[in-house]
């Protein structure tokens, strides 16, 4: 394989993981601390997406768009806490699975009524317009590598506040343990909104920023979900570390996939999957048992 | 009041009779659209066993359904159709297999794990058939004779008559209900029954824990691939849709609406949420929405499903009161 | 010297940095009843759990009638002889009495995987429910709903579902947890019928009970014996004295 190439792969691989990353570093979170498995949560990324759709229709710019995007989707994922999930913590996976199941069918028609079926393109912002000629045939567009870049500052931020601040530690011990947390005397009610909506807010903060690389199309939300799925069993439920790892596995694994097998190539993400869990079924960083 | 089990055996002796009289008055339409309810309830039944029985949420059980599908198309040779006699076991035994496969990784997980990984797996098979030319693509496959029913040469039913299919699946429908009965009512039954309300206890009472979920998940599997068979002949037509996530998510919920406690659920959800889906579909094109509320709607207020009329209790030894 | 029954060899389990059972060396001869104390912490009920097969060791051997059985399952276990309770009453809830003995005696059967003939047709394992049902006194209650029982007969039924498994070896975790008197005396009855011919470990807080029934008390702190050997010494012993009974007198 030509190095170059091979370079361009690398990078492709790695701003699909971190976009991932964004989307499931919320899923495990929820997992972990609120203890509630959330199919609706793919159901962000697709709300972010049609958002930036529509709102970079309007205004002409994707960056307005997040600037007014993203407080709607946060306030959206706050609302979906205090109205549903919240009824969610005592009740088993079973109805969690189906309460949110149900949500997925609201929003996805929803976005039918309102969007129609078509597929939708979004223009990429003017400042990363074009593309940086590596040789004469090969070339890497900058919008890629702005997203790679702003969803690296986006994770170090994240990490920089579960590593360092109390929010994270509340955080980091909620994903152990949540009845230690509450002894601590931590209003764990208001930790898992702020979750939920931090989580909300980063998936549809991914929808937006991909929306330039991927149009925006009809059940966008559930391919995701079922990605980080994956991701999060990989990585262990509750693990940001894990998630982190396995996300970046993923989305090079579904890179290399499409050159290596491409009539296989969705399947390479579950085959991995597959071989992590053979060889650790609670995943990269999940506790045993 | 609260009508006993017992009552619910007579109403459901009495809906067969009713289901069985269809056919002599009813349209097209409806024999159509109750045998296509009835491949759904052994589809739900098998996955209630799964779930009420072992314990075990699937959120890919449609994977079985989609194999058993693809295996009618599969198995049958070109130009005529294939034997039922040999193509039924195949694809049972084969779906079962498959479920081994499948469930020996999956199995050994529980909670949100099994469901994810459960889900993983279907989506894996999802992209299989998706992408695969060989099996079709996303268009999937069409296959151009139902299966025969031929003893000594002559043909005992033809499934090309709607009515005979009719009967043909609800035979099945019954009987699929009284072999889970006869397994429940059996030491295996007893035994999933106790891994779901006890894991580790049945571990240390000498149950190999393990062993007896792989098995009930290959025969929820393999019935589930009989429904999957019974839809394509049907049809006549399969695509890989059948193996989405959104089908594994329909038959739960046709499985919790219905209610994990009585037996009866899965079939009763699987009527319901059918017949709810066509006067909706009828009456707007957005009828998933309705579908969505409706189901949020019957998780907050019917915590224990439409059916619960059963008690806790999963098996009668003597005539126990109800709390003691 | 009666033959051992079971035997240990350095037993130790490590979560992470903490050594919870730190080389326990243990000998059950047969038809004993082997008492382990210790405060809170001490490491007792994971020993409990090595010995069962719920945890697999770090470290160290586990023997039964001489044979190497370390880091075999509980299933595996059971069916050699081992029966264990649970400190926290382990039963089946919404099941009754009798459906909890149940699921115990039809373990012994060569194998569940029957999926035809109704299971309340095999008379042998009605026969060993009713005899379990009668050992610990529940054969009255047995209709009952396990979870409408009070705590004492819960305590009861956890060790009638064991002894329906027709164990030879008991691990019994506490089995006095939480009773009144009245109940407590009735178990003591009750064990000192069982060691007729089973062999006992007890975890056991009751420290009458324990000096009422025990041939040997092991004395485990930190997660390591402190001492082992006959109630007499044990009681007179000036480390176990220090490290525990005065400890529990004083609280």
């Amino acid at each position: 394989m030509d190095p170059l190439f091979f370079l361009i792969q690398v990078l492709n691989g790695v701003q699909y993981g971190l976009l991932l990353f964004l989307i499931a570093s919320g899923l495990t979170l929820v997992f972990g601390i609120l203890q509630v498995i959330n199919l609706a949560h793919g159901s962000f990324y697709m709300i972010g997406a049609y958002l930036a759709f529509w709102l970079t229709a309007r205004s002409g710019s994707l960056w307005i768009a997040i600037l007014g995007g993203l407080p709607l989707a946060l306030l959206l994922g706050f609302a979906v806490e205090r109205l549903m999930i919240r009824f969610l913590y005592k009740r088993d996976h079973l109805t969690q699975v189906l309460l949110t199941y149900g949500l997925i069918l609201i929003l996805n028609e929803a976005q039918r009524l309102i969007f129609g079926s078509d597929v939708h393109g979004v223009p990429v912002p003017e400042i990363f317009a074009g593309s940086i000629q590596l040789t004469d045939t090969l070339s890497y567009p900058v919008y890629r590598l702005a997203v790679s870049g702003i969803c690296l500052i986006l994770v170090i931020l994240m990490m920089v506040v579960i590593q360092t601040t109390r929010l994270g530690m509340y955080i980091r011990a909620g994903s152990v343990n949540r009845e230690m947390v509450q002894l601590l005397g931590v209003d764990v009610q208001r930790l898992c909104t702020l979750v939920f909506a931090a989580g909300a807010g980063l998936a549809a903060f991914a929808g937006m920023v991909a929306a330039p690389l991927s149009s925006v199309y009809p059940g966008i939300g559930e391919h995701i979900l079922i990605i980080c799925f994956v991701i999060v069993v990989i990585g262990g439920i509750g693990s940001i570390k894990g998630a982190f790892i396995a996300a970046l596995l993923v989305g090079l694994a579904d890179t290399f996939g499409k050159i290596a097998v491409p009539e296989f190539a969705s399947m390479s993400v579950y085959a991995v999957m597959a071989a992590i869990l053979l060889w650790r079924p609670q995943g990269l960083f999940g506790r045993a048992g | 009041m609260t009508p006993t089990p017992r009552i619910l055996g007579w109403v459901a002796l009495a809906a067969v009779i009713l289901l069985a009289l269809v056919p002599q008055f009813a349209d097209r339409y409806y024999i159509q659209l109750l045998t296509r309810i009835m491949s759904s309830a052994i589809f739900a039944m098998s996955l209630g066993l799964l779930v009420s029985g072992a314990g075990l949420v699937s959120l890919g059980h449609a994977m079985f359904f989609g194999l058993g599908a693809y295996l009618l198309v599969l198995l049958s040779p070109a130009g005529e159709g294939v034997s039922i006699w040999w193509a039924v076991p195949a694809t049972m035994g084969i779906v079962a297999a498959a479920a081994l496969v499948t469930g020996a990784l999956a199995v050994r997980t529980s909670g949100i794990y099994f469901i994810m990984l459960t889900l993983a797996f279907g989506e894996m098979l999802f992209y299989l058939f998706h992408d695969w030319k060989v099996l079709g693509g996303s268009d999937g496959i069409y296959v151009d004779f139902r299966p025969t029913v031929t003893a000594f040469g002559t043909t005992l039913l033809s499934l090309d008559d709607r009515p005979t299919l009719f009967y043909v699946v609800l035979g099945l429908m019954v009987a699929t209900y009284l072999a889970i009965g006869m397994l429940l009512n059996a030491p295996f039954g007893r035994t999933i029954l106790g891994i779901r309300a006890n894991e580790q206890r049945m571990e240390a009472l000498g149950y190999n824990v393990y062993a007896y979920k792989l098995v009930v998940f290959a025969m929820a599997g393999a019935i589930a691939g009989l429904a999957g068979f019974l839809y394509a002949t049907q049809y006549r037509s399969v695509n890989p849709e059948l193996f989405s996530w959104r089908e594994s998510g329909l038959v739960l919920m046709m499985v919790i609406l219905g209610g994990l406690r009585a037996r009866l659920g899965p079939a009763i959800g699987a009527f319901a949420l059918v017949l709810v889906e066509e006067a909706l579909q009828a009456l707007t094109d957005n009828w998933l929405i309705a579908i969505g509320v409706f189901v949020i709607l019957a998780v907050l207020l019917l915590p224990n499903g439409l059916a619960d009329l059963a008690s806790h209790r999963p098996w009668r030894d003597r005539k126990a009161p109800q709390h003691g | 010297m009666a033959d051992a029954v079971l035997e240990t060899e350095a037993l130790t389990k490590r979560f992470g940095g903490l050594v919870a059972v730190d080389g326990v060396g243990l000998r059950v001869a047969a038809g004993e009843v082997h008492a382990i104390i210790g405060p809170n912490g001490a490491g007792k009920t994971t020993l409990l759990n090595l010995l069962s097969g719920a945890l697999p060791p770090s470290g160290g051997r586990v023997r039964f009638h001489g044979r190497d059985v370390t880091g075999l399952p509980a299933h595996r276990l059971s069916r050699l002889g081992f029966g264990r309770s649970f400190q926290r009453t382990n039963i089946f809830p919404e099941f009754t009495v009798h459906e909890n003995c149940w699921l115990g005696a039809q373990s012994r059967l060569p194998s569940s995987m029957r999926f035809v003939r109704p299971a309340k047709k095999i008379a042998a394992v009605a026969a060993r429910t009713d005899l379990a049902l009668t050992m610990v006194g529940l054969g009255g209650r047995a209709d009952a709903v396990a979870a409408s029982l009070s705590h004492g007969e819960q305590r009861q039924l956890e060790l009638g579902v064991m002894l329906a498994t027709e164990p030879t070896l008991l691990l019994l975790d506490e089995p006095m947890a939480g009773m009144s008197a009245a109940e407590s005396s009735r178990m003591v009855d009750l064990l000192r019928r069982l060691r007729r011919d089973h062999t006992l470990v007890l975890i056991e807080h009751d420290m009458d009970a324990v000096f009422a029934v025990a041939d040997v008390i092991t004395v485990m702190v930190n997660g390591a014996v402190l001492a082992s050997g006959p109630p007499e010494k044990i009681r007179e012993s000036r480390a176990v004295q220090d490290a525990y009974l005065g400890g529990t007198e004083a609280a």
